[in-house]
């Protein structure tokens, strides 16, 4: 028996049977595709017929995702960076989802969507300062690695707290309407986040107001160890803006077309027809951080049967058979991608870290005479001044 | 120059900033048709229309959440708390989003938002309604709070608020909104922030307070001074975040002898920090210990509460004494 | 509590004796051993000292008295708790009752606390300011509030008698006034070195000798504008009020003419008649005549150089207050080694100058006149403006005229610009 059968004697997860990937009965379920497990047409929604150049940016895209993941892990465990949040199965459905909306559209991401920062123009520098904490990245160095934004590609990097932040999203949706903006806007939970109450604050105030904004609850399975069934007794998450009054649907959340075209519709329609709710399911293939063990409460068989719904080998597949892709273009982009992953990580690491003095910015517009005089002090005591 | 009650004076100074400034909006429960339970906000909807003076469902932690997301879009958000012992459940939105956002984005989003709420005691509330929750908010930056105490600071201090570019929580003393009436200059200037107000000179002791207990500690000081010639400067702080440490100094370098009232319970209340804060600063000029009077710790009962809970003109006077007559 | 010393038997089975001095006065505090009284028994004078420690509270007796064995002749206050259990424990008599009570050390025991809602701890911030301004040094100071803690009159009863050497560093004070390096300690008389005559000038002093025994006083006499004291008393002013001080010019001459005084030093020296040298020091102990009812009395700052400037403005006031009141101790009273006298407060004619007289055993002296409005010239223009006189009288046989137009120089100059002479 190989340890892959037996669970870990310390196995603690849901003991109910290991079941297939819901996507397997997607038209049944109402789950929308445009791709089957094979990368074919063969879904419910049509080809959206993006141009060869959209489509290629969204699959380079995802294989550069995916291959900071493992670099990110990489560092992480030789301990050149302290934590990592892989996103590894989840590239289609947050990649696509950014691909549809607009540059002016503002994007209030979580800790999983890399390819939000990288689809809008973020350089790998750029995230590999941010994991490295260093000073000259636009966070300063004071979030986790992951936790992302820039307001120069009006990306709004998420308060930590789970699901805080759903209805800062919402607000700022409905200040664009008060406004008359064009703007909309999108944000982006995990299932967990639904649990929260503030998941329900920005339904019930959306529902009402009607901000033009796309809730996209990416449902990888499990919120640490809590799987789907135990975080809500509700079939679905989609159906939980039934409650509301906000129109909702879910999506394969790895066929990268079918989350483009639902999202680009829910976003063309936001400011006529409201918000939308759009459930992307799809999977998280590795643990949930760097700090977790998934063998402690789920079976590998699970992981393994969603790797034949990985987003990435689908879509090549789809490219493929467009013609817009080989396999030896993959190589080479790949081969490309670890020297640019090579030079981004050195050049990083090597960049300067946080001052202490430099702490103490930005907690007010204009420093506090208190502030101003504990800054001093620490510098003074850190210069070993009496 | 107009009389107006602490009630109108706010009202006032929203609908100075709701006229000046396109971006200011309100939003709370009630705020709108009804213009606020208090009516703080009566006639507002009516004159600047429901998109910006907002009726919104109940949920405080929400109110708040939308208004930090409004602000970081731009709009200048005030809120309103129906009363200060119902925003707790705001609390991690307002300490640990809003007052955070300009930090932990680098600068690059910030949060320009006011939340108004109806504090302390002596409306015979209990517990949930006569709160005074400055201590939760003092702590850990990124937040100005702010309690004025008299028409003519409300409508300053109110203006200074929705025009300052981080959040501002304004403690209003209820039992004064309508009981006290004063001059008011309806010009639109605002009150800076964080300088305190030297109500009565005295060279005695310095009773240091904020909130409505400064017209008691008035009363007081000045019923003392007949009674036993003692000169006690009383200041009225008005800001916590930021607060006059230079006016606090200047007195207590003068006077020698410090008491602090406040309505929260006393451990873990702002007198705490200021009295580490002049002990720090001023440790040489103390003639004698540094006195708190405020309540016990334990919650804000209902009957009866408002003459004993609550620091009354007897318990000042008892501080007063002990330190003027401490033997130096 | 109170102590009551009776005289006791002193010895030889006496049963009276004569009173011939006291050695201590109402409100000193002594400690257990220190002589209180000279008695004469039969021709043989003996000191007798107090068995307690404590303040003197009332001296019973007056010089002359024959007093009977067994007579209360002073009255103490103890403090000191310790001493009255461990007095009490070596003679046991009518107190032990009481001092039973009392715990054997002090502190804050629990019951105790529960009494007073006060802790016990030696001195309050603000006194230990003051005992540090004042270089007292408060490990010789006892304490009269409760539970022994020192009161500011404590220190300020300690100030007054013969001053301590210098106190421990001051701690750092966020105030904007300096601290100074070391504080005054100055035991009066207290010399540098000595200087003997000789030479030319041990001719010229002997020559002089043989006429009269007094000093050759010649008078030189020159005037300042006042702008630069007047300028920096109303700067200064509204920091003095948080003191509760009123700033005067004459504090401010004071202070420049103690700066000037220790760039002098023969200026600012005292003269040993006998041996015909000159006694020199480190520091300005600054006399400054005050009108006292029916005479004129000079009580001494010792170390005003040295002082912050608001401590000798304190320190002059009080000691004129008390020279007014006939309060001043003999301490006080001598060991200067330079006198100022003004007749600025008393002026209504503008007086011109005067020749003041030497203060022996110094070796110079100064009169200022009031800050008054006169014509001037200043570069070749005629106008009014506050004009300061002052005449400098000195002691020829120590101090030369070019030594004497040198001080004279440095002082004009600190009294034009007397910020030179602050910090």
């Amino acid at each position: 028996m190989s340890s892959k059968d037996t669970p870990p004697a310390t196995f603690t997860g849901n003991p109910r049977p290991c079941v297939g990937p819901v996507l397997e009965r997607a038209r049944e379920l109402g789950i929308r595709q445009v791709l089957d497990a094979d990368g074919a047409l063969a879904g419910d929604l049509p080809d959206p017929d993006l141009p060869k150049q959209t489509l290629l940016k969204m699959y380079r895209t995802m294989l550069t995702v995916s291959a900071i993941d493992a670099r990110g892990w990489k560092l992480q465990r030789s301990g050149r960076i302290d934590f990592w949040i892989p996103s590894r199965g989840q590239e289609g459905s947050h990649t696509a989802s950014t691909m549809a909306m607009e540059p002016s559209d503002w994007i209030f991401m979580a800790s999983r969507e890399p390819g939000t920062m990288l689809a809008r123009g973020a350089t790998l520098l750029q995230l590999f300062a941010q994991f490295f904490g260093r000073a000259e990245e636009p966070l300063k160095g004071r979030r986790l690695p992951l936790l992302l934004g820039d307001r120069r590609l009006n990306i709004v990097p998420c308060m930590t707290i789970v699901g805080s932040y759903i209805p800062h999203a919402a607000g700022a949706a409905w200040a664009a309407k008060i406004k008359g903006d064009d703007t909309r806007f999108i944000v982006y939970f995990g299932d967990g986040a639904t649990s929260r109450g503030e998941f329900h604050s920005a339904m019930n105030f959306a529902g009402i107001h009607n901000p033009p904004i796309v809730f996209l609850c990416q449902n990888n399975g499990w919120a640490v160890s809590t799987p789907n069934d135990r975080q809500t007794a509700s079939a679905t998450f989609a159906e939980k803006g039934d409650a509301y009054g906000v129109r909702n649907l879910r999506v394969d959340g790895n066929d990268p077309l079918a989350v483009y075209s639902v999202t680009r519709q829910a976003r063309d329609e936001a400011r006529e027809l409201g918000p939308t709710l759009i459930e992307t399911v799809t999977y998280r293939l590795g643990p949930h951080t760097s700090s977790d063990n998934p063998d402690l409460y789920r079976r590998s068989e699970e992981a393994e049967a969603w790797r034949r719904w990985d987003p990435i080998p689908r879509f090549r597949k789809y490219l493929e058979r467009r013609g817009f892709w080989t396999a030896e273009e993959e190589q080479q982009f790949l081969a490309a991608l670890e020297l640019q992953l090579d030079e981004a990580v050195h050049t990083a690491e090597a960049m300067r870290q946080t001052a202490p003095a430099e702490m103490f910015d930005d907690v007010f517009a204009q420093p506090l005479r208190s502030l101003q005089e504990q800054r001093a002090q620490m510098l003074a005591d850190l210069a070993g001044e009496a | 120059m107009a009389q107006m009650t602490v009630l109108e004076a706010l009202n006032a100074a929203m609908a100075h900033e709701l006229q000046r400034d396109p971006e200011v909006v309100l939003l709370g429960e009630d705020v709108g048709t009804e213009g606020g339970i208090f009516r703080t906000t009566e006639g507002l909807q009516l004159r600047f229309g429901s998109h910006r003076v907002i009726d919104t469902p109940l949920d405080e932690k929400g109110i708040a959440a939308h208004a930090v997301g409004m602000a970081l879009y731009g709009l200048k958000p005030i809120v309103e708390i129906q009363f200060s012992g119902f925003i707790h459940d705001a609390f991690e939105q307002i300490m640990f989003c809003a007052s955070k956002y300009r930090w932990a984005t680098g600068g690059m989003y910030t949060v320009p938002m006011v939340v108004r709420a109806p504090s302390f005691g002596g409306i015979r509330g209990g517990f949930w309604h006569s709160q005074s929750p400055e201590p939760y908010y003092l702590h850990g930056g990124g937040i100005k709070v702010i309690v004025p105490a008299t028409p003519r600071d409300a409508y300053g201090m109110m203006l200074a608020a929705a025009r300052d570019p981080d959040p501002v929580l304004i403690l209003e003393p209820v039992p004064l909104y309508r009981s006290l009436r004063g001059e008011v200059e309806d010009n639109g200037i605002a009150v800076e922030l964080g300088q305190a107000d030297i109500v009565r000179a005295g060279r005695d002791l310095t009773l240091l307070t904020w909130g409505p207990l400064r017209h008691d500690c008035l009363g007081v000081a000045q019923a003392l001074q007949q009674e036993r010639g003692w000169d006690i400067e009383v200041i009225d702080l008005r800001s916590l975040v930021p607060y006059d440490e230079d006016a606090i100094l200047a007195s207590v370098r003068k006077t020698g002898r410090l008491v602090i009232a406040h309505e929260a319970p006393v451990s873990g209340g702002f007198g705490g920090e200021i009295a580490a804060m002049v002990q720090q600063k001023a440790f040489g000029y103390l003639h004698c210990p540094i006195e708190r009077v405020a309540p016990p710790d334990l919650p804000y009962g209902y009957a009866g509460a408002d003459q004993f809970y609550r620091p009354n003109e007897r318990r000042i006077r008892a501080g007063i004494a002990r330190t003027m007559e401490f033997q130096i | 509590m109170k102590f009551e010393f009776k005289l006791p038997d002193i010895g030889e089975g006496i049963h009276e004796a004569e009173l011939l001095q006291w050695s201590v006065q109402p409100g000193q505090r002594i400690k257990e051993g220190q002589d209180v009284a000279v008695m004469n028994t039969d021709k043989v004078a003996v000191d007798l000292p107090s068995p307690r420690s404590g303040t003197v509270v009332s001296l019973h007796g007056a010089v002359g008295d024959v007093i009977t064995v067994g007579t209360v002749i002073m009255v103490l206050e103890m403090q000191d708790a310790s001493a009255a259990a461990v007095a009490a424990a070596a003679h046991p008599g009518p107190d032990a009752a009481a001092d039973s009570a009392v715990p054997s050390a002090p502190g804050p025991a629990s019951g105790e606390a529960n009494k007073s809602e006060e802790g016990y701890f030696a001195a309050g911030p603000s006194v230990r300011r003051l005992a540090r301004e004042l270089g007292v040094s408060l490990a010789q100071v006892a304490g009269s509030g409760p539970r022994g803690r020192i009161l500011r009159t404590d220190v300020e009863a300690a100030g007054r008698l013969a001053p301590v050497a210098a106190a421990a560093p001051a701690a750092p004070e966020p105030v904007t006034a300096r601290t100074p390096a070391r504080m005054p300690g100055h035991t009066p008389g207290r010399t540098l070195r000595r200087e003997r005559l000789a030479g030319a000038r041990l001719t010229s002093a002997r020559n002089l000798h043989g006429s009269v025994q007094r000093s050759v006083t010649t008078t030189t006499t020159f005037e300042v504008p006042g702008d630069g004291l007047l300028r920096l008393q109303s700067i200064l002013a509204p920091q003095a009020q948080l003191h509760d001080l009123k700033l005067s010019p004459l504090h401010l001459i004071a202070k420049c003419v103690a700066a000037a005084l220790v760039r002098h030093e023969r200026v600012n020296a005292t003269i040993d008649e006998d041996t015909q040298e000159l006694l020199l020091r480190e520091s300005a102990d600054l006399g400054i005549a005050v009108a006292a009812a029916d005479r004129l009395v000079v009580p001494v700052v010792y170390g005003a150089d040295q002082r912050l400037l608001f401590d000798l403005v304190r320190t002059m006031d009080d000691q004129a207050r008390r020279a007014r009141e006939g309060q001043l101790l003999l301490s006080e009273l001598s060991g200067g080694s330079f006198t100022v006298s003004s007749t600025g407060g008393m002026e209504r004619a503008t007086m011109l100058s005067t020749r003041p007289i030497i203060n022996p055993p110094q070796t110079a002296t100064l009169w200022v006149s009031r800050i008054v409005d006169r014509p001037r010239v200043i570069q070749g223009l005629l106008s009014a403006g506050p004009m300061l006189t002052a005449s400098l009288s000195f002691d020829h046989r120590f101090i030369d005229g070019a030594e004497a137009v040198r001080f004279i120089n440095d002082l004009a100059d600190l009294l034009e610009h007397p910020e030179r002479a602050l910090g």
